[in-house]
């Protein structure tokens, strides 16, 4: 492997300078996704590991989350603080202990592949990330997510979303064939009752054909009902497609999906009543 | 690029291409053969470590990551009381066959008691989650982990 040339920024100045001003250098996080690759096609990579961003606080009235803090520090924050946190409640079967120590939450929200647990919870939540480079601000994770444009000579440095939207009932299931296995997709619910009548609900699926779908359709049927009126059996679903996967084919995540994303709503109700 | 990290409590410093994957630099430069590689890509734990305390897996960490850090390796744990009570519990509950998995097997279970001392099956579970074996059936390394928490006890607790 030839060499590439490695960075080490201590403050975010320079990291600013670095992927404003270099070319084909690009960050590394975890690296769990890009050893996986070819790092060959880069010219160099900026190690973040010295720029004092994994901290997980509580600011004002969001939750604050590094870019750099793993899901074993996620779960770790929240276990004794939270353990309903739709965060905990996703990462906790997320790929496996050693490797929890290592991905990152900046590394999968600019990565975003198919079976990542990350991002189904991170849109149910209208997150935003911290971009700096080129870009600098805060912009919606839906943004990041699919303006490609934004990815260019930026890095995020920090996620935050609103702690009263972490309040809801939620559920995330993951398409997997054992405990180990990455998800061929992943299911996220996010629901909220006052007067036990459904007053919002944000419902996502990752790894579909478009990368990612929100279920609106499914959503208006709930919204405004009684909780104890709502049959999930009885409901109409998006049009959701998959490409065929290692694990599964595009018409078995699809009955999959249908079958799952019923049962899934059916368990919160069932909390409701 | 000079890199510089500590191994098994000695401070060592290469010459060497930073983009290394430290499963390499640990086996090839080092000659620290107790690490193993299964399938390089983050699947097996065969390639289990210690990196500044935390265990993971050494064929998606590049050299220039471990810059300054501090790894233990199944060598560096070898001549410890802890070592030697997870070994014989290993022995003992019969969860070493080929054995090609058992140097990650042993860190995880390190690991795992050093901050649960009295983990549950499902904890158990969830700290080798990292670590697949082709020949046991993972029950008797269950059964090993939970002798070694309980003879243990003490050291673990300590
Ligand atoms: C065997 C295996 C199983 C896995 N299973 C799961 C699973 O079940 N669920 C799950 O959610 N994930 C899983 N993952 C993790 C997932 O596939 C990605 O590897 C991970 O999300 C990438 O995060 P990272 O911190 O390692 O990023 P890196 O590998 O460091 O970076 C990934 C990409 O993002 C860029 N990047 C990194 N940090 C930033 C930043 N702060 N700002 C901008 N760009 C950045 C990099 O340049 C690179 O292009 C698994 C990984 C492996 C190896
Ligand atoms: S060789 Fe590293 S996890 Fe398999
Ligand atoms: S004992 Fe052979 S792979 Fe585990």
């Amino acid at each position: 492997m030839g060499e590439l040339l490695w960075y080490f920024p201590e403050t975010i100045k320079e990291l600013k300078e670095i992927i404003t001003t270099s070319v084909g250098v690009v960050p590394h996080s975890g690296g769990t996704g890009l050893l996986k690759g070819d790092v060959r096609k880069y010219k160099g990579l900026v190690d973040l590991g010295r720029l004092h961003i994994s901290n997980i606080e509580e600011k004002d009235d969001f939750v604050e989350i590094g870019a750099m803090a793993t899901y074993g520090d996620i779960l770790r924050y929240f276990k004794d603080k939270n353990n309903n946190a739709l965060l905990y409640k996703s990462l906790l079967n997320a790929a496996s202990f050693p490797l929890r120590n290592r991905i990152t939450i900046g590394g999968s929200v600019a990565y975003f592949p198919p079976w990542t647990d990350v991002m189904g919870p991170l849109f149910a939540l209208s997150a935003q990330v911290y971009l700096t480079g080129e870009k600098e601000g805060w912009y919606s994770i839906l943004d990041y997510a699919t303006n490609r444009e934004l990815h260019k000579k930026t890095v995020v440095l920090k996620i935050r979303y609103k702690k009263d939207v972490d309040t809801g009932r939620s559920a995330h299931y993951r398409a997997k064939r054992t405990q180990i296995d990455h998800p061929a997709f992943t299911i996220t619910l996010l629901l909220y009752v006052r007067d036990e009548r459904v007053h919002s609900a944000s419902f996502y699926v990752v790894g579909t054909k478009d990368k990612f779908k929100r279920l609106n359709v499914l959503e208006k049927q709930v919204i405004g009902k009684n909780v104890k009126e709502i049959d999930p059996e009885s409901m109409s679903l998006d049009e959701v497609e998959f490409y065929g996967k290692v694990q599964f084919s595009p018409e078995y995540q699809k009955t999959l999906f249908i079958t799952e994303v019923k049962r899934k709503l059916r368990d919160i109700l069932e909390t409701l009543k | 690029m000079k890199i510089d990290f500590i191994v098994n409590g000695k401070k060592v410093e290469l010459d060497t291409n930073p983009t290394r994957r430290l499963l390499d630099v640990l086996r090839e430069d080092l000659g620290l053969l107790g690490i193993k590689e299964g399938c390089g890509e983050g699947e097996c734990g065969a390639c289990a470590v210690l990196l500044d305390d935390k265990l993971v897996h050494s064929c998606l960490v590049p050299l220039a990551n471990a810059r300054g850090k501090e790894i233990l390796t199944i060598e560096g744990l070898k001549n410890t009381e802890a070592y030697r009570i997870i070994q014989d519990a290993f022995l003992d509950a019969g969860s070493v066959q080929c054995g090609f998995c058992t140097p990650g097997f042993v860190m995880s279970t390190y690991a795992l008691l050093k901050n649960n001392p009295d983990p549950k099956e499902e904890d158990i579970k969830k700290a080798i989650s990292g670590n697949l074996c082709r020949c046991t059936g993972y029950q008797m390394i269950i059964d090993a982990i939970k002798l070694a928490a309980k003879r243990g006890e003490k050291l673990w607790k300590a």
